[in-house]
Parts: C-alpha cells; sequence; structure tokens
C-alpha cells in the first residue's frame, strides 16, 4: 500500500518527465486506435456500399439458379420467405426480384434487354432504387405497363420519359410474352454494362407477363448489422429448410469483391501492426530513459534503506500507473474522435456519387477491439519494458551512482 | 563554431547509453516510414494485380464500338502497325492479341453458350492468369491446335473431363455464316470465381482466326505497364497514341469503372494510417529529444556557471540535435534498406487467406530513391526544429537554480 502511495506521488513530482511520458503513450493509443477504427470503418462501408446498392447482404434463390439460371428455377412460396424475413429482427430490408431476357424495341431501333422486377417499396429500402433514378420517376406504388430503363439502354433506344417501349420474350409457360409499357424514368446504378439492358418492371407486371404467377427468381436482404451476416444467413437457411432453396452471403455470390476486401483488411492489419509495433517502441524508449536518468535518485533511496524488491516494484508500479493514466485518458479522446469518424467521416475530395452512394469518406468504426488492441499492447509493454530498468535499478550499488553528477 | 560543432559529437558520445537508445528509437521510426512507403505501392500493385491480373490486363485495345456487342467483323484497324508501335513503346510491358466471339459449346450431354477466346498462349500466360490456376490437364502443352481450355463450372455443366470432345460454332465475321469445329478439352482450369469458370473457353489464336474467317486480325490486344500507373491514369499519353484510326485503348479504370472508386477508398484509408505512422514518428522524436535534455539541466547549469553564453548553451543544444540526427538516419537509413531491401525481393506471403495460388498471393514492397531522399531530410529538419524549444530552455537557465538540484 506505501509502494502505490509512493509510485503515486513520484509520478507527480517531477512534472516534466511524467508529463513527457504520459504524452507519448496519449497519443501512441489514441492514434492506434484511430488507425484500427479507420480500418474497420473502411471495410465495413465499402462492403456496405457495395452490397447495399444493389446486390444485398444475402441473397435467396432455387438452388440451382446461380449455376443455370432458368425462367423456370423460381422461389415458389415466396409467402413462406416473407414470414420467415419479417419474423428475424435482424433483417433490416428485403426484396424480391424476377429476372428474364427479352427484346425491346422503340421505332426503328431494337435491342436485348434483362427484365429486373422489382417491389418499388421494398428496393428502395433494400437497395436504394429511388436515389438511382437520373431522370423522371420512380414507380408509383399501384403502377402497371410503366417501365424503367438504365440509362445506356434508354440512350441506345433513344427513349425518353413518355415514350412508349415494345417487349418480346418467351414466359415461363412457354407462351409468346408480347405487351407496351410506358417509360417513366432513367436509372444510372453506376454499372455502365448492367445499364446497357436493364429494363425494370413492377414485379406485379413483370410475373404477369412471363406467366410467374407470385414467384420470383431472387430474393435479396439486408442485415441491420455487416457483422451479423453469417449469423443471419444460417438462421435463414434452417428457417428454409426442405424448400429447395440456396442462402448465399456476399462473400460467395460476390467472390472476387470479397477476396479483394480480404486483401485490403490484410494490407490495413500490416499496416496497423507497424503503427502499433512504432508506439511499442516509443514506450519502450520513454520509460528506459526516464528510469535510466534517475538512477542517482535510486542510488539515495537504496543508501537511506529501501530493500531491492521494493525499488523495483516501485519502478514497476510507477511506469504501470502512468501508462494506466494514458490508456484511460486516451481511451476517453479515442471515443470521442472515432465516434465522431464513424458518424461524420472525413471527406477528402469533391463528392462522387456512386449508385446515389457517396464514396468519398473515410470512415471510423467503435467496436472492443478499437480500444484493447492499442491498451493491451501499450500495457504488456509498459511492464516488459520496466522490467529490465528496474531489476538493474534494485541491483545498484549506492555508493558509485550517488557519486554521479 | 568549429569548436560547439566538436563539443556537440563528443556530448553524445559520452553518453553512449542514451544515445543509443534515443538514436535507435528515431532510426526505427525512420526505417519504418521508408518501409511503410514501399509496402504501401506493394500493395497498391497488389490490388491493381488482383483486378487485372486475372484476365483483364492494365490496358486493352479494341476496334471501337467492339465492347457494345462483340461485333466479328470488327476488328483491331492496322494491326500490325499497331503491334511494331506496342513492341518498341517504352511505355508497355508485355502484351497479348486476342480474338474473341460468342460461341456455343456442344458435348454429348448438353449444350452452353460461352464467349471463346483465342490466344497466343506464350503470351497470354504472362498477362492473365489462367495458367495458374488449371486444376487438371494442362496448358496448352500439347502441339494440336483442336485443344480447348474451359472452366471448372462449364465442364460440369457440360459433363466433361479431360480428353473429352466438345463442338464449338461460331457465327463467320463475314456473312454470320456458322462454322463448326471438333476440340478436345486439355485442361481446366477454375479461379473459383462463377462467373470465371462457367462462360470462357480458350482456344488458340490461329484456330479462333480461321473459324471466324479473319485471318491475320484480331480483337482485343491486352497489355500490362512497366509502370503500374500508367493504367488508371487517364490522361496518360499512351491513350491518345493508340485510339485512333477507329480503335480504342482504355485502362483498367475505364474498363471496369466500379473497382475504381473501391480502390480508391482504400487508397485513402491508406494514405491515413501512413499519415498516423508519420504523426508517431514526429512525436517520438519530439520526445527522446525533450527527454534527453531536460534530464542534463545540471550539465547545463555547470556550462552556464563555468561561464558559456545562453547563445553558445543554445547552439550547442541545437548541434547536438542535429548530430544525434545524423546518427539516427544513419541508423535508419541502413535499418530500412536492408529490411526493405530483403522483403523487396522475397515478398510477403500471407497464407490463410483462400487466393488462387501462393504466386498470386504474395506483396513486394518497392523500393524507390525518392524514399531514402525524402524521409531522412525530413527527420533532419523535424529534429532540430524538435530541439529548438529545450534549446531556448536551456539557454535561459539560471546556473544557481539549475546546480541546486534535488535527487
Amino acid at each position: 500500500m506505501l509502494m502505490l502511495r509512493v509510485a503515486f506521488r513520484n509520478i507527480f513530482r517531477q512534472k516534466r518527465r511524467s508529463l513527457l511520458t504520459f504524452l507519448t503513450i496519449f497519443f501512441g493509443f489514441v492514434l492506434s486506435s484511430l488507425a484500427i477504427g479507420v480500418t474497420f470503418g473502411t471495410f465495413n462501408g465499402v462492403v456496405d456500399s457495395f452490397t447495399r446498392t444493389n446486390l444485398g447482404h444475402i441473397q435467396i434463390h432455387e438452388k440451382d439458379y446461380l449455376d443455370r439460371p432458368a425462367l423456370y428455377r423460381t422461389v415458389d412460396d415466396v409467402p413462406r420467405v416473407s414470414r420467415l424475413l419479417g419474423s428475424l429482427p435482424e433483417v433490416e430490408a428485403w426484396a424480391p426480384r424476377c429476372y428474364a431476357a427479352g427484346l425491346a424495341s422503340l421505332g426503328e431501333r431494337t435491342s436485348g434487354v434483362q427484365v429486373i422486377g422489382i417491389d418499388p417499396q421494398r428496393e428502395n429500402g433494400a437497395s436504394r432504387f429511388n436515389q438511382k433514378i437520373k431522370e423522371g420517376r420512380v414507380f408509383r406504388p399501384d403502377s402497371s405497363k410503366e417501365v424503367i430503363l438504365g440509362a445506356g439502354l434508354a440512350k441506345y433506344l433513344k427513349a425518353r420519359p413518355g415514350d412508349e417501349v415494345v417487349i418480346v420474350s418467351q414466359a415461363a409457360d412457354g407462351s409468346i410474352a408480347n405487351d407496351a409499357y410506358r417509360v417513366v424514368g432513367l436509372l444510372d446504378s453506376g454499372n455502365p454494362e448492367s445499364d446497357r439492358i436493364a429494363f425494370y418492371l413492377p414485379l406485379k407486371s413483370a410475373q404477369e407477363l412471363f406467366v410467374l404467377d407470385g414467384k420470383a427468381h431472387e430474393i435479396i436482404v439486408v442485415a441491420r448489422r455487416l457483422d451479423r451476416v453469417d449469423a443471419l444467413a444460417s438462421r435463414i437457411t434452417t428457417g428454409l429448410q426442405n424448400s429447395g432453396l440456396s442462402v448465399q452471403t456476399w462473400k460467395e455470390f460476390a467472390r472476387s469483391f470479397y477476396q479483394y476486401m480480404m486483401r485490403d483488411r490484410r494490407n490495413h492489419k500490416t499496416m496497423t501492426t507497424i503503427i502499433l509495433m512504432i508506439v511499442a517502441i516509443g514506450v519502450l524508449n520513454t520509460i528506459l530513459m526516464a528510469v535510466l536518468e534517475r538512477r542517482r535518485e535510486y542510488g539515495i533511496l537504496k543508501a537511506v534503506g529501501t530493500k531491492p524488491r521494493h525499488i523495483f516494484a516501485l519502478i514497476l508500479l510507477e511506469a504501470n500507473f502512468l501508462a494506466l493514466l494514458a490508456v484511460a485518458a486516451g481511451s476517453a479522446l479515442s471515443l470521442a474522435l472515432n465516434g465522431y469518424l464513424a458518424v461524420h467521416g472525413i471527406q477528402y475530395a469533391q463528392d462522387v456519387t456512386f449508385a446515389g452512394m457517396q464514396f468519398t469518406r473515410v470512415y471510423s468504426a467503435l467496436n472492443v477491439e478499437v480500444f484493447a488492441i492499442p491498451a493491451v499492447t501499450i500495457l504488456v509493454f509498459t511492464s516488459l519494458v520496466a522490467l529490465f530498468p528496474a531489476l538493474k535499478a534494485s541491483r545498484l550499488d549506492p555508493a558509485r551512482t550517488m557519486r554521479m553528477y | 563554431m568549429k569548436m560547439f560543432l566538436k563539443l556537440a559529437w563528443r556530448n553524445i558520445m559520452r553518453n553512449k547509453r542514451r544515445t543509443i537508445i534515443a538514436g535507435t528509437t528515431i532510426g526505427i521510426g525512420l526505417a519504418a516510414m521508408i518501409f511503410m512507403d514501399a509496402l504501401m505501392i506493394g500493395f497498391k500493385n497488389d490490388m491493381i494485380r488482383a483486378t487485372t491480373g486475372q484476365f483483364l490486363g492494365e490496358g486493352q485495345i479494341h476496334a471501337a464500338g467492339f465492347r457494345d456487342n462483340m461485333e466479328p467483323a470488327l476488328t483491331i484497324r492496322g494491326l500490325d502497325g499497331v503491334v511494331s508501335g506496342l513492341r518498341s513503346d517504352a511505355a508497355v510491358d508485355r502484351f497479348t492479341l486476342r480474338v474473341l466471339s460468342q460461341a456455343m459449346l456442344t458435348s454429348s450431354a448438353g449444350v452452353n453458350s460461352v464467349v471463346v477466346v483465342g490466344v497466343q498462349p506464350e503470351t497470354e500466360a504472362l498477362i492473365s492468369q489462367v495458367d495458374d490456376v488449371i486444376v487438371r490437364g494442362d496448358y496448352f502443352k500439347g502441339s494440336s491446335d483442336r485443344e480447348i481450355v474451359i472452366g471448372s463450372k462449364l465442364a460440369d455443366l457440360l459433363e466433361v473431363d479431360i480428353g473429352d470432345r466438345l463442338v464449338l460454332t461460331v457465327a463467320m465475321a463475314a456473312g454470320g455464316e456458322l462454322s463448326q469445329e471438333m476440340f478436345r478439352v486439355s485442361g481446366i482450369y477454375s479461379f473459383n470465381l462463377r462467373e470465371m469458370d462457367s462462360s470462357m473457353a480458350f482456344i488458340r489464336l490461329a484456330k479462333a482466326q480461321s473459324l471466324l474467317g479473319i485471318d491475320g486480325q484480331a480483337h482485343e490486344i491486352a497489355l500490362t505497364f512497366k509502370n503500374k500507373m500508367t493504367g488508371q491514369t487517364e490522361t496518360d499519353p499512351f491513350w491518345g497514341r493508340y485510339s485512333r484510326n477507329g480503335n480504342e485503348a482504355l485502362g483498367w479504370v475505364k474498363l471496369q469503372p466500379q473497382m475504381k472508386s473501391v480502390l480508391q477508398l482504400v487508397q485513402l484509408a491508406m494514405i491515413f494510417l501512413g499519415l498516423i505512422l508519420f504523426i508517431l514518428v514526429s512525436l517520438g522524436i519530439i520526445n527522446t529529444l525533450f527527454m534527453s535534455i531536460y534530464e542534463r539541466v545540471f550539465e547545463f547549469g555547470v556550462m552556464r556557471a563555468v561561464g558559456t553564453r545562453p547563445f553558445g548553451l543554445w547552439r550547442l543544444i541545437v548541434f547536438e540535435a542535429g548530430s544525434l540526427a545524423l546518427l539516427s538516419i544513419g541508423i535508419g537509413l541502413a535499418l530500412g534498406f536492408v529490411v526493405t531491401f530483403i522483403t523487396a525481393q522475397t515478398g510477403f506471403n500471407y497464407r490463410g487467406i483462400e487466393f488462387a495460388k501462393a504466386t498470386i498471393n504474395m506483396i513486394y514492397p518497392v523500393l524507390e530513391l525518392r524514399q531514402f531522399l525524402v524521409y531522412p531530410l525530413f527527420v533532419m529538419i523535424f529534429t532540430i526544429l524538435a530541439g529548438i524549444y529545450p534549446a531556448f530552455h536551456g539557454a535561459r537557465l539560471v546556473p544557481a537554480k539549475a546546480l541546486r538540484r534535488t535527487m
């Protein structure tokens, strides 16, 4: 107990030296915590904007649909999936879609298109559909005989809102699917390749056109939190047993993107490790100096009868006290900084809008790792680093050290 | 002046332990900055390779309009001129010719529509990774011109394996007549990516040309650059040189626009992390210098007491900071060079992440002269600047007070 009090007093006796040590550890903690936060924040941010603009975190299909897409490989019992998804609190939004190929014509021009049947309301929540409209308007809830064209397709067909486009295709039952739709809007999804063939219909109209009878080809699910996606996917899988459906997360259906992001995560981890190393070396340097420069002081302590193990304990306690103080103060600042950056981000250039998303901000994240990783590194290092000089100081020869100026 | 320099140097050499600790700390900081810089270039190259290395290439040349609908007749204009231009172009590292066509692939079990790619096996292997991810059979090792290399998913769909026959049907360039040929599956690759593994088939360039009736022509030139930046610099003069006479040359950023924003964001976070390291090293320098000067108040007090002028002491401390910086830079440069040089040769192999092959999984830091000029200069300037404040403090010491030291 006495040791604790002496150690504590020692810190405040030499204010300038303590302040320097404190600041080194403090800034080291805050900056490395910020680095870790940004690492997580970027990963989540990129993945979220990638998935939330079109693909969703989870997709449900008929089990062979992705390998061999066909009009008749459908999710038959959409109401059952709907009930399941509605009962899971982790689902933020979901939307059914159906896909079919067709030929669209306007005047002299004809183009192969991909018909995408969407539920306008649900799609707004799941993929921000309304934000991608470049011209014209979104579907109304009661819309029928209306179409939204991808920007590239509209350009090729020379279509403007108000024009009437005719589509010809084959329905699921083999009959000819043929109808005319009025263009109400043009869409820019940020992906020119898909916009060149995109032909959006309200889900009901598409189901009527292709005789799909309430069925869908794909259901996308957006989870509330990215780190809960895997757990959510396995709950959906369990809930849909024996239905002949397959449930996949973005890691599977957007595999090359996933691999890309894993590279990014690995790169960030390497950089964070280097940063932590520099922080550790800073701590090492500071503590080592602070102890070595005070040999005379420890010599006097010894001369007046302090036991070696008490000096040893004193040095360790003092260093750890300081580190704890710095980590505590650093946590407060890093909570504020990371919290702010998690919400507002830092902007680095003019906004570039990509599929209705702003893509030019770096965000941070708040989680346990942000505090735990730097805190553990610093505390462990402080103890380790103080050990050697503490041992040395406890074995000092008082007569010799006191002869130092 | 000279005396102060000598004195400063002797001073830092007198307390070897302190100097070594301080010099090593600053030196490691400098080495870390050099290494981080080299590593960031390596990461960036790796991310670009992840996007461009599988098949795309860092840039492509087509006839204008070919990308819209793969019209077989739209071959690259003046191919011989373009090829000889590329061969002598200093910016270009490697290139390969391709013929591309929509095709039907028929086996005894089924039929599938694919994009058939006629390739020059030797140069293609240097641009794309198809040869690296062969899972069964081999990559155009035989001499027959009827070899076809297909993806693993496609092999499953068509229920074929090595040695099985496939019939390829394409529409010829002139007139659109159908042209058919029998091939034998000689290799099966797997990128573990559905799209790449289910929709492409590779045959030899000459065979593809004769099938389509476009002898000596090509649809696409995929290339890589000596400098990775060229591929994403939209204003580079390279694009203008080859985007004429009805051809268009595009960088991967234009070919895959959605990756651009992802890469930008990832880069931005990198720069942010680099900045944090920079600040940390600067703080380390300040701290080291302050410590080593404030702990010596007694010593400076003695110097003042024996008659050193305040300016003389100020100069001494600043010179000491300079000498320490020189020493640290020596340590840092040596350390930074050794670490970066070795890792640049051997590369880093990250295990635990499932990528196609280990060779694709290596990161190579990139050494640049700039790293060994800018960062040491920064350390020199910053160390001297950081020494100025404590130097003022030392110069203004009152000798009597400084000497009345406590323990």
